[in-house]
């Protein structure tokens, strides 16, 4: 359904260097599934997602690759075709759903705009029957009664579900979740990734689920990319990511994780940061960090290649046990 | 972002040229300002460029000569504001309880008032020297820093980094000198242009309204008030000192509005 | 002994709204509503609740940055609850904080070095030179290179910021260091880094912490003990091995239930996820116990009255706030795979590497 190829997104403002953010990443998503691309925080999922909805903010633009989608390319549509798909067959909701609702506006107002701008005919009756509906289906109780609320009366997991149902009031095809639930209470996370799940069952569409906690991603995604300084390290099913995990990076994201059944004992961690996208290494990007890196690692990126069927690392060292 | 920075640069260059003639006035200057010629409400003419007063006086240097009074008045009156309103503001900012509510009380009494009817006032009883001027804005003008620091007090006194000082034993007075006041240095710097701008206005407006330094000196309220009887003889003797208020005023507002 | 921190009944309450005339609060905010709690020396107490609990609040009374309502709190064998001016000044280097946001926590215009020897600075230790380096000695203890101490904040990283963090807190060597979420805001691989030098730290210098944490996941890695919070009051406190091995509070078992495990086997399990809605806020604490509204095991004395904190059989330091704590079946945690092979393998060679990578540099 969506097919990414090569992209490129670049920020510059005149006479300075470029600054690549995504650096050629290719990726699909198909119906009725779920993709989740995991990194930490820089390694350019957010603007990965920003990409596809071609939302940007300035100067940063797509400067190669394709976004099919549907059989359109979208980094080639004018601002005013992609205005078309965006909100109505793409849709997306973000990690905090106060700074995306109005807050002089009533949840109903709301949900009754997202629904104006694909079905113009709708009467004022019939607008609050299908918010009420909308509101019913994101399981928020007494959904008559919440539509008249404001979003400051919510909690912040009523809010994401206010967030969620504006997002399927018109049926898109593809949903865009960046850190949908990084914001929440552990309990209401488990509630509103249960009610994306659900949601997905029954309307088919496909989910990017952008996150950097595993535990989320074992939860929800079929497929996982992990990226890593504006590039994919690993890409496999996820039950391959967990159970036979390549590249250093996505290892040294497992043993990061608390884990609740776990011994105590010292976490396994990442040392280092992620370079800034203006200092990045010549060779490999994550070698400064990795404990396995020797001298070829910093001499050329490693080509993103198959490894075993459907998983694919950009490691010249993987699989790491070979190494003697 | 663009809009910005060209309201910096009109304002900063409108406040340049002001200084510029105001420092090179006597220089730059055709005639003495003070020294009265038999050429009496003349209009504009090459000799003089913006004509004579009813006394006979060139206009123009009259003008150029105004602007080092008006760059004296504004910017010390901007300075009497900060160093009333600021201690107070980070004061009423930061004290909790009874010295709080009173602080506040204080600041809104004087808020209250209108700024020229009470800088009106106080000339009237203290007289109008160039020092009493500057003290009278001053006293006028303060509560308006005092509120705006107190805001920004409020503000950050709830933020992390305070807490973080106060949690390694920072004493508040440390507090203020070193961890809020940096960080509002900036604001205060821009309102203090903002101060510049409305000293020099209500300076002028003191000046049309008859409580302008006395004569002869070159104030520009004065000069817009007296050359009110003669605009049908030479309309320049108002509008010229005017537009140098308008344009002073403006220069130092968008300074201030654009570093902020 | 004596322990390091004791609070006895400790409460906040805020008083809020009230009519533009009438100088009567509308309502009473409950933020911390009667906790008792002790941190002995050297350990680690971990405080877990969720969003409206009080935990925060919690953490800036043991501190006295605010000031409780009603309750008694005792530093070393000292009663602090109503220490006032230069003697409470004086015991801050005692007990430090280490705050959840790295970004709004470090003042924007001081370097790092100013930051680290400002609590020196304020409590006159030492002089300029000695202040200098005993901030050479502190970065490296956190992880930082010297060439570090004359930038500013915003020239780093949230995990180094929060590094900064924790060596400010450290400058005037305190006994506790109360850690108000100090992990919440980082990424998965830098919350590990923190987690693990909190606890070097701790082995090295024999520090206490007052763990604040918002799931039960990073509690695991670092407490001997927890305390469970809702609504203002702890629910339930044990020994950390006895908390995860027998939870004996419906509301310890929906945390541990809900917290997301990194295990694909897992996902086609049935839900973890309460089915009731979200918890009344503090303004409005319930009758009787204040979890009855979302507990799946609530019957009618929870509605009528609230249980206090109860001892355990059988479990020493174990103790639970549940009218029903004797009836709750068997714990039973999800079930759970060995991990995989490969991953296992390699995460050993990672682990392996890392240490030698360690010990050699």
């Amino acid at each position: 359904m969506l097919k990414i190829e090569g992209l490129r997104t670049v920020f510059g403002a005149a006479g300075l260097p470029e600054i690549a953010a995504v650096d050629g990443v290719d990726l699909t998503v198909a119906r009725g599934r779920t993709l989740g691309i995991v990194g930490e925080s820089g390694c350019g999922k957010s603007i990965l997602s920003l990409s596809i909805m071609r939302l940007l903010p300035p100067p940063g633009r797509i400067a190669a690759g394709r976004i099919l989608f549907g059989g359109q390319d979208l980094a080639a549509l004018s601002n005013r075709q992609m205005r078309q798909v965006r909100g109505r067959r793409i849709a997306m909701i973000f990690q905090e759903p106060m700074t995306s609702l109005n807050p002089l506006r009533s949840i109903g107002a709301q949900i009754a705009e997202a629904i104006r701008t694909h079905d113009r005919g709708a009467s004022a009756a019939d607008l609050r029957a299908r918010g009420i509906e909308a509101l019913k289906r994101v399981r928020i109780p007494a959904p008559e009664r919440r539509i008249d609320d404001y979003p400051h009366q919510m909690s912040g997991g009523m809010r994401q579900r206010v967030m969620i149902a504006m997002a399927l009031s018109c049926a898109p095809d593809l949903l865009i979740a960046d850190e949908p639930t990084t914001a929440l209470d552990v309990t209401v996370q488990a509630q509103v990734l249960d009610l994306l799940r659900d949601l997905q069952a029954e309307t088919g569409m496909a989910i990017i689920l952008i996150t950097h906690d595993l535990g989320v991603v074992a939860r929800m995604a079929d497929e996982v990319a992990v990226m890593y300084a504006g590039r994919v390290a690993e890409q496999a099913g996820t039950a391959a990511i967990f159970n036979d995990p390549q590249h250093p990076y996505t290892l040294g994201l497992l043993g990061s994780i608390p884990r609740i059944e776990a011994r105590p004992g010292r976490l396994l961690a990442i040392e280092g940061t992620v370079p800034p996208p203006f200092a990045l290494p010549p060779g490999c990007r994550f070698a400064p960090r990795c404990v396995f890196a020797d001298a070829d690692c910093n001499t050329a990126p490693p080509p993103l290649r198959d490894i075993a069927p459907g998983q694919r690392v950009a490691c010249f060292r993987a699989p790491v046990e070979d190494i003697a | 972002m663009t809009a910005r920075r060209f309201r910096l640069g009109l304002g900063v260059a409108l406040v340049a040229i002001i200084a510029l003639a105001g420092l090179l006035a006597p220089w730059i200057a055709p005639f003495d300002p003070n020294a009265s010629g038999a050429d009496v409400l003349s209009g504009a003419t090459a000799t003089h460029w913006m004509g004579t007063d009813d006394l006979g006086r060139d206009v123009y240097s009259r003008v150029l000569h105004g602007a080092r009074i008006s760059l004296l008045v504004g910017p010390l009156a901007a300075l009497v504001t900060a160093i009333i309103g600021v201690p107070f503001g980070l004061l009423a900012g930061y004290a909790r309880g009874r010295l709080n509510q009173f602080l506040v009380q204080v600041m809104d009494l004087f808020i209250a008032l209108p700024n020229l009817v009470l800088a009106l006032i106080i000339t009237v009883m203290v007289g109008a020297t160039l020092l009493n001027i500057v003290l009278v804005l001053g006293i006028v003008m303060w509560p308006e820093m005092a509120r705006l620091v107190r805001g920004q007090v409020m503000s950050l006194r709830e933020t992390p980094f305070i807490e973080a000082a106060r949690s390694i034993g920072c004493k508040p007075s440390r507090i203020l000198a070193f961890h809020i006041w940096p960080n509002i240095m900036r604001i205060v710097a821009a309102q203090m242009a903002i101060a510049v701008s409305a000293a020099i206005f209500t300076a002028a407006s003191l000046g049309f309204l008859g409580l302008g330094l006395p004569p002869p000196a070159a104030d520009w309220g004065s000069m817009v008030q007296s050359g009110f009887d003669y605009l049908s003889l030479n309309p320049l003797l108002s509008l010229a000192p005017g537009a140098a208020v308008a344009l002073t005023v403006l220069g130092f507002y968008l300074v201030g509005r654009s570093v902020e | 002994m004596t322990p390091l921190l004791e609070a006895i009944d400790l409460a906040r309450h805020y008083p809020v709204g009230g009519g533009l005339f009438s100088r009567k609060p509308a309502g009473l905010v409950r933020a911390v509503d009667g906790v008792s709690f002790t941190v002995a020396k050297g350990e680690t107490l971990g405080l877990v609740g969720e969003s409206g609990c009080g935990k925060s609040t919690l953490a800036r009374l043991t501190l006295r940055l605010i000031d409780p309502t009603a309750g008694t709190l005792r530093f070393e064998g000292q009663d602090i609850t109503r220490l006032e001016g230069e003697a409470m000044r004086r015991l801050r280097p005692r007990m430090q904080m280490v705050f959840q946001d790295p970004f709004a926590s470090l003042n924007p215009r001081m370097t790092v070095a100013e930051i680290l020897a400002e609590p020196l600075l304020v409590h006159g230790i030492g002089d300029a030179r000695q202040r200098r380096a005993r901030v050479e000695a502190l970065l490296p203890m956190v992880g930082l290179a010297s060439h570090h101490a004359d930038r500013k904040p915003h020239e780093f990283s949230g995990g180094q910021r929060q590094r900064i963090g924790i060596a400010r807190a450290l400058a005037v060597e305190p006994s506790l260091i109360v850690c108000d979420e100090p992990v919440s805001a980082l990424d998965v691989s830098i919350q590990a880094q923190v987690v693990n030098l909190l606890k070097d730290l701790q082995a090295r210098l024999g520090l206490s912490y007052l763990f604040i944490a918002h799931d039960l996941a990073v509690v695991r890695h670092v407490a001997d003990r927890v305390a469970v919070m809702v609504l203002g009051r702890i629910m339930e406190v044990a020994p950390a091995e006895d908390l995860y091995a027998r939870p004996s509070h419906p509301y310890t078992r929906m945390l541990l239930a809900a917290v997301p495990r990194p295990d694909p086997a897992q996902r086609h399990l049935p839900s973890a996820a309460p089915a009731t809605a979200d918890l009344p806020g503090p303004l409005s604490i319930p009758q009787g116990c204040r979890f009855h509204p979302r507990c799946p095991m609530a019957v009618e004395p929870c509605r009528r009255e609230e249980p206090g904190l109860q001892p355990l059989a059988g479990a020493p330091g174990h103790l639970t706030a549940c009218w029903r704590a004797a009836e709750l079946p068997a714990w039973m945690p999800p079930p759970q795979a060995p991990p995989a092979p490969a991953a296992a393998r390699r995460l050993a060679l990672y682990a392996e590497r890392r240490d030698q990578a360690r010990d050699s540099g």
